[in-house]
């Protein structure tokens, strides 16, 4: 059982009193996702509607943020952007230290919904982007059986997606996006429709795959306790129009093996409801 | 299958028993003159001569085999056109505003206003016939391609992108099955009014092919052969759709299931 020591403090933009540990504090990394005075706006002319606006964000490699908001506060809207889908009425987004033209196969993507190809089975869902790049067929089906059996799904390789429950169809969604190494992997509430126990064996399981990987990865949620478990930093956000109302490091990150164990971690229960106060007044 | 499927089948399959009983009691009796409604042996025994001594001059294998074929050859050129074209215009509206124009004024013409036009300019042989199948079948099959591009979810083609796919790629590995369901509707569809145009393709100027075979027997007042020409093109008509519909669960297995 994890024990958590509380030892130093980190304040945030709100000057919140947020527990956390040491962070193993590496030398900044390379840049992956910078976006400086970021905005989006809907539409034109009298229907248009800004969505975020002036939002700075700037993510090193090795990390794993997690976003936490409220419905409608902009979240995927900000994911489209990095993901290259929308691109920016305001300010700039550089990934890698370059500006961002579109999507990219170094930006992975895992939607709230799996969004698989329905006339793929598993198997061919997962090798879909390594026969983008031209990869052997020999080589393709290995790496693609590895990625399967990384998510617990080799039984189910030669199912189609229709016969998958949402649980299998979200693994294989993650394992599509794994298998082509993305630099950053881009995930927007990929558990919200799943029920507890089949949420926390995927949380386990994305985090494992991020550690093993030493890749980026931006986590959507909506879901305080998937955040603490997930994350190494969490950026809560709110406003209208939407913003980052604040970010934290995470006191937990990485620290405990399962839900469970963060849930009964010393001083989560404290951290838990500081960020539960920060979102209702966000929303 | 289980019971509540089988039993509307069981009900069609009585109401046709009871359909031809009719037929046979009305005949046998005759109530009705053989001319406006042959009996069912009639009509039996004129199929039976066309199988053994052909119709015509031409064996009745012969007469399926040459409807068939323009058929056949229509509905290829309608597949390999109508299928790229839609897909161009479902994304490039340009595309689509320069050929709607045209399919939206000939789709809703009879095929025979513009036949007599179509055998002037290609004669009098399969050429004509073959070209008419092929504009009933094309507009169908075309507007429900186009339908199917549009209905294609953004985030599909999103996410391929994100995958390494390119622009060209995204067309042949997604647009393309994503379309699969709505391109068979179209096939259906299309094959459907192309069947109901051979008859009239099949009016001038020729000298086989069912449906001339049954417009020809009906010059010469002879029920029983229109009869059993009739019930043939009916049969092989469901038959088609038996063979689409077969295709269709073997090539879109997810259809209606997303
Ligand atoms: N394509 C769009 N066109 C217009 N408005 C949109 C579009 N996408 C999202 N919105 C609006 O933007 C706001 C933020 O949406 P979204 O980014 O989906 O938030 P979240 O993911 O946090 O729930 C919502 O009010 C939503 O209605
Ligand atoms: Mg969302």
């Amino acid at each position: 059982m994890a024990a958590i020591q509380v030892e130093t403090i980190e304040q945030s933009k709100e000057h919140l009193s947020l527990p956390t540990t040491e962070s193993s504090s590496t030398t900044p990394g390379k840049e992956v996702v910078s976006l400086s005075a970021v905005g989006l706006s809907y539409g034109d002319g009298k229907q248009q509607r800004e969505i975020l606006r002036d939002v700075h964000l700037q993510i090193v490699e090795g990390e794993f943020v997690c976003v936490l908001g409220a419905s409608g506060s902009g979240k995927t809207s900000l994911l489209r952007m990095i993901a290259g889908y929308e691109q920016p009425t305001a300010g700039q987004i550089k990934l890698f230290g370059r500006p961002h033209l579109g999507p990219d196969r170094q930006v992975g993507v895992v939607f709230q919904h799996a969004n698989l190809f329905p006339w793929l089975n598993v198997r061919g869902n997962v090798e879909f982007g390594l026969r983008m790049q031209g990869i052997r067929k020999v080589l393709r089906r290995e790496r693609a059986a590895d990625a399967i059996e990384r998510v617990g799904l080799a039984h189910a390789a030669k199912l189609m997606p229709h016969q998958l429950s949402g649980g299998m169809k979200q693994r294989v969604a993650i394992a599509r996006s794994m298998v082509t190494e993305p630099e950053l992997m881009l995930m927007d509430e990929p558990f919200a429709a799943l029920d507890a126990i089949t949420r926390e064996a995927l949380q386990v399981q994305v985090r494992e795959l991020w550690q093993q990987s030493g890749k980026t990865a931006l986590f959507i949620t909506h879901d305080v306790d998937e955040a603490l478990f997930l994350g190494d930093r969490i950026i809560v956000m709110g406003g209208s129009p939407g913003g980052i109302a604040t970010e934290m490091r995470s006191p937990l990150g990485h620290r405990t093996v399962n839900l469970s164990e963060t849930r009964s971690a010393n001083g989560y229960a404290k951290v838990r409801d500081q960020l539960i106060q920060l979102l209702k007044q966000e929303s | 299958m289980n019971r509540k499927a089988v039993l509307p089948r069981i009900v069609s399959l009585a109401a046709v028993l009871l359909a031809l009983t009719a037929w046979w009691i009305v005949t046998a009796n005759g109530w009705v003159k053989p001319l406006f409604l042959p009996s069912p042996p009639d009509v039996w025994r004129a199929f039976t001569d066309m199988v053994t001594s052909g119709y015509k001059g031409s064996p009745l294998a012969l007469h399926i085999w040459d409807s068939m074929y323009r058929l056949g050859a229509a509905f290829a050129l309608a597949l390999l056109t109508a299928v790229p074209l839609g897909i161009l215009s479902g994304s490039n509206k340009w595309v689509q505003a320069a050929l709607y124009p045209f399919i939206e004024f000939y789709r809703p013409l009879p095929p025979l206003a513009y036949y007599t036009v179509l055998v002037l300019w290609l004669g009098i042989e399969d050429a004509s016939k073959i070209m008419l199948l092929f504009l009933a079948a094309f507009a169908p099959l075309y507007i429900a391609v186009v339908s199917g591009v549009k209905r294609v979810p953004s985030d599909r083609i999103n996410g391929a992108r994100s995958l390494g796919a390119s622009k060209w790629k995204i067309y042949v590995h997604i647009i393309l099955p994503s379309c699969l369901p709505e391109i068979f509707i179209g096939i259906r569809t299309a094959v459907g009014v192309a069947y109901t145009t051979l008859a009239a393709a099949e009016m001038v100027a020729a000298v086989t092919g069912i449906g001339w075979m049954v417009l020809d027997a009906s010059k010469f007042l002879r029920s029983d052969i229109v009869f059993a020409g009739i019930i043939m093109m009916g049969l092989i008509a469901i038959l088609i759709d038996i063979a689409i519909r077969s295709l269709e669960r073997k090539i879109v297995p997810w259809s209606g299931k997303e």
